[in-house]
């Protein structure tokens, strides 16, 4: 018997392997850590974090793919970035490029990121968060009216009027708290 | 970078920007807003202690305690504290399984399989709670130490998939 749980076991360990496998990390480092990675990587990123939160909020790399982000940060791109023109020096260019590729939903072993990645087709290149199909999903639920009919939202472009702890990455339901409305879960 | 424009017709010349859209499905603000006008988001964010959400998590982390503190007590015949810990975890595991049914059914897809860590987590959650049960049911049989070593392990590896 004790053989049969031993085999149970490591049966267990190599279903989970390939679920929470990605590139920049161990899966043995990954099992053995206490460290939370429910959500998405916070930014830890001082260029990125000023370049690209002096307009919007600082979106974090792990809401997209990588194929996404190489899309949207390419020069040309950026020259048109939005209806904006956000052009950047090369060098600086090429840092935020690195850093969000780097840190993409494909190679984040966080648990919201490999949602994204779970509900993407393969060939699927969504170069807006709210076209990617899981947080489409996880934002079905809730009435227009207290996000376009709402003045303290109007969009959901802005994660952290309801996310109040979206600039760690920070996503789960009890951290909504939808001003005017107050908290999304009880 | 996006264009800012300097608000000069307010005394604090606070800043206005277009909000660029990266985020934004077809609900486009229609006009220039000034970021003062929409109300700064909580910056002490603190967590919710207890919600109906996290009880999920705490009776998952409880079953899984008190099947530890029965793996470590000592093995013995009758109301023994090895006894009384392993129906504890079970009748936490259990609970811990029906919360999750009711409070997170929606981050269920089972189109995805086992890609979905949310899947695999209510795979082995469910499989864990009913190696407790099973464990509680059949001892002192030999077997029921099998049960409940898989119990464990599988909930230890639900609870590490959404960590």
């Amino acid at each position: 018997m004790k053989i049969l749980s031993i085999i149970l076991i490591i049966l267990a360990t190599v279903s989970v392997a390939p679920v929470v496998s990605a590139d920049n990390e161990s899966f043995s480092s990954w099992l053995f850590s206490f460290e939370r990675k429910k959500e998405v990587a916070a930014v830890k990123d001082d260029v990125y974090q000023e370049e690209c939160g002096s307009c919007h909020f600082p979106y974090q790399p792990g809401l997209l793919p990588e194929r996404s982000w190489k899309k949207l940060l390419s020069a040309s791109a950026l020259e048109n970035h939005f209806k904006e023109n956000a052009e950047l020096d090369e060098e600086t260019r090429l840092h935020i490029e690195d850093y969000a590729v780097g840190n993409s939903a494909d190679k984040s072993r966080y648990k919201r990121s490999r949602k994204i990645m779970t509900s993407l087709e393969t060939d699927a290149t969504p170069l807006r968060i709210t076209a990617v199909p899981y947080i489409k999903s996880k934002h079905e639920e809730i009435p227009e009216k207290l996000i376009k009919g709402n003045d303290k939202v109007k969009s959901l472009s802005f994660c952290d009027r309801c996310h109040q702890d979206a600039v760690n990455g920070n996503f789960d339901d009890d951290s909504v708290k939808i001003p005017g409305h107050g908290n999304w879960t009880w | 970078m996006a264009e800012e424009i300097q608000n000069k017709s307010d005394p604090h010349n606070r800043l206005i920007y277009k909000p660029l859209l990266l985020a934004s499905a077809d609900d486009v603000m229609g006009n220039d807003k000034k970021v003062s006008d929409i109300e700064e988001p909580n910056m002490k964010y603190e967590e919710r202690f207890f919600t109906l959400n996290n009880s999920h998590k705490y009776l998952g982390l409880g079953s899984l305690g008190l099947a530890t503190l029965a793996i470590l007590s000592p093995k013995q015949d009758g109301n023994s504290a090895h006894h009384q810990f392993a129906i504890g975890a079970a009748i936490l595991g259990v609970s811990a399984v029906a919360t999750g049914f009711a409070f997170h059914l929606n981050d269920i897809v089972l189109s995805k399989g086992f890609k979905d860590p949310d899947n695999l987590h209510m795979a082995l959650g469910v499989l864990g709670s009913l190696g407790y049960v099973l464990a509680v049911n059949g001892a002192p049989d030999s077997m029921h130490a099998t049960y409940g070593t898989v119990g464990i392990a599988s909930m230890l590896f639900a609870i590490k998939l959404t960590w």
